[in-house]
């Protein structure tokens, strides 16, 4: 017909031939098979979450042949898993940039919850700065979308209408929004599970509460603030219990980075501190205080 | 490719399919508004003036009934004659007496890709002849799935492609996808009810 909108049905079909391509199903759960994308040669990522068990998975390619796979390693901060399998290539996957992340695109959302490729037609409704997910992950960009979520959509790929892949869908990071994980975190996050099989965070081995600190006190820290983290419990052997840290202390800083929240802390907590000297700053019996811990490494990678 | 293009394209498919979209209305208990296609006589008639003397709706539309009100786009509104209901497939033929109804141009699901872009039309909660949006969701034989938003009146109304081609009718709505009858099963059907068409 050679209309406009013969010629946007016929790019948005187009797109998902040619990304559906890279589009697989995963057998890791029961029942209705997970989506994963082919992201380079013999790399699947998917949705950590999809994952259900780490032995005897097979991987649906596109063309219809099966092959199991091996879990490389899984990230429940950015909800991201990777896995192996032997035969199946195709080069690195056509992503978009950050940049391409605009509100308003129009983008589909492909799975393969069985043999069949399956599409959803939806719109980016908000494009946020970075952001830390209530796991702790780091994750490039907040993607919010306006799509319906089906089976098979958590895994699969978020494509705009030229067929790149702006991200990994999921819909468990931001309480049942569907979201997408910006390609840019999964290149990342896919670098460290290929190295570490987790992402490696750091720890302290203590458990935190936010409190409200004394005016006066608050006044005395600098920058001025009102709320700390107490120390609910302390893991005797970790290492902020090695390093004098006690139950009951208020941390305030970490290496004078203010601190007020658990996620603050975490966010603190990445694997370039790990080995690390870090000074906390804290509250002891209404005085202030530091105390200097090493950082260790958080036990069991992220495998759980 | 500029969205006032893609509004005024919009604009002229909804148009073509209203003008052959029908309100189908039943009374008394269980009475139930639902939509139905004008649906060509004769394999491979064009749109255009034919005899338009065939719709096509769900059977769970009419029920059990074997008259009920059409309403056709210009307003008019006359009963129609059941003729022949299939519960399996959901399909139902119901005989009006034409009068130079302009018929669907029908199009062919098999050549359906995922992605593509369909159009609905049906009478969601009684608003009359309302256009959805939305993709294939899926390449199935026995249904067309479509991520498209459909409410209750949209049954029986046509499935379109983005040149304006009935390639289903509306029949379900599950897990939020709309299911759609594909043509060439409404073609059979249709075919199958000629004696009774016919004879009404």
């Amino acid at each position: 017909m050679g209309s406009t909108l013969q010629m946007l049905s016929d790019n948005l079909a187009a797109a998902a031939e040619r990304v559906g391509q890279r589009v697989v199903a995963i057998k890791a759960r029961r029942r209705i098979p997970s989506s994963g994308i082919l992201w380079r040669d013999g790399i699947v990522v998917t949705a950590q979450h999809t994952i259900q068990r780490e032995e005897d998975i097979v991987i649906t390619l596109a063309d219809g042949t099966t092959s199991p796979a091996d879990l490389v390693g899984r990230d429940p901060g950015t909800d991201l898993a990777a896995l192996r399998l032997a035969k199946a290539n195709g080069g690195p996957i056509d992503v978009a940039p950050l940049e391409a992340l605009r509100v308003g695109s129009l983008v589909l959302a492909l799975g393969r919850p069985g043999r069949e490729l399956t599409a959803a037609l939806g719109l980016v409704s908000a494009v946020g700065d970075a952001w830390r997910t209530w796991h702790g992950g780091r994750i490039d960009r907040l993607i919010r979308l306006d799509i319906g979520i089906y089976d098979g959509f958590s895994g699969g790929p978020l494509v705009d209408a030229d067929g790149r892949v702006l991200g990994v869908n999921t819909s468990t990071l931001l309480r049942g929004v569907p979201t997408a994980v910006p390609a840019a975190t999964v290149d990342r996050v896919l670098a460290q599970l290929l190295e570490h099989g987790h992402v490696p965070t750091g720890y302290l081995g203590v458990g935190m509460q936010s409190v409200r600190l004394p005016e006066q006190l608050a006044r005395s820290l600098e920058p001025s603030r009102s709320i700390g983290l107490m120390v609910v419990s302390v893991d005797p052997d970790g290492p902020a219990g090695r390093g004098g840290v006690l139950l009951g202390d208020v941390i305030t800083a970490i290496d004078d980075q203010a601190v007020s929240e658990p996620a603050d802390m975490l966010a603190q907590l990445d694997a370039a501190r790990v080995g690390k000297a870090a000074r906390l700053g804290l509250v002891r019996a209404g005085q202030l205080a530091s105390v200097t811990v090493t950082v260790g490494q958080r036990p069991g990678g992220n495998r759980r | 490719m500029s969205a006032a293009a893609l509004a005024d394209d919009l604009g002229r498919i909804a148009d073509a399919l209203r003008r052959v979209t029908v309100e189908i209305r039943t009374s008394g208990r269980g009475r139930n508004l639902g939509a139905g296609v004008v649906w060509p006589e004769r394999q491979g008639q064009g749109q255009g003036r034919g005899r338009g003397r065939v719709v096509v709706t769900n059977a769970h539309v009419v029920g059990t009934r074997s008259r009920c009100m059409v309403g056709f786009a210009g307003g008019r509104t006359e009963e129609g004659r059941v003729v022949r209901v299939d519960d399996r497939r959901d399909l139902a033929v119901v005989v009006v007496s034409g009068d130079g109804l302009e018929t669907a141009v029908v199009g062919d699901p098999a050549q359906l890709r995922t992605g593509e872009l369909v159009l609905a039309l049906g009478h969601p909660f009684g608003v009359s002849r309302a256009l959805a949006l939305g993709i294939v969701h899926a390449a199935d034989r026995r249904w067309i799935q479509a991520d498209v938003r459909l409410a209750p009146g949209f049954s029986g109304g046509p499935l379109a492609d983005a040149a304006g081609r009935v390639v289903g009718i509306n029949a379900m709505i599950a897990h939020g996808l709309g299911l759609a009858v594909p043509a060439p099963a409404i073609e059979r059907f249709v075919r199958a009810a000629e004696p009774a068409t016919e004879a009404a």
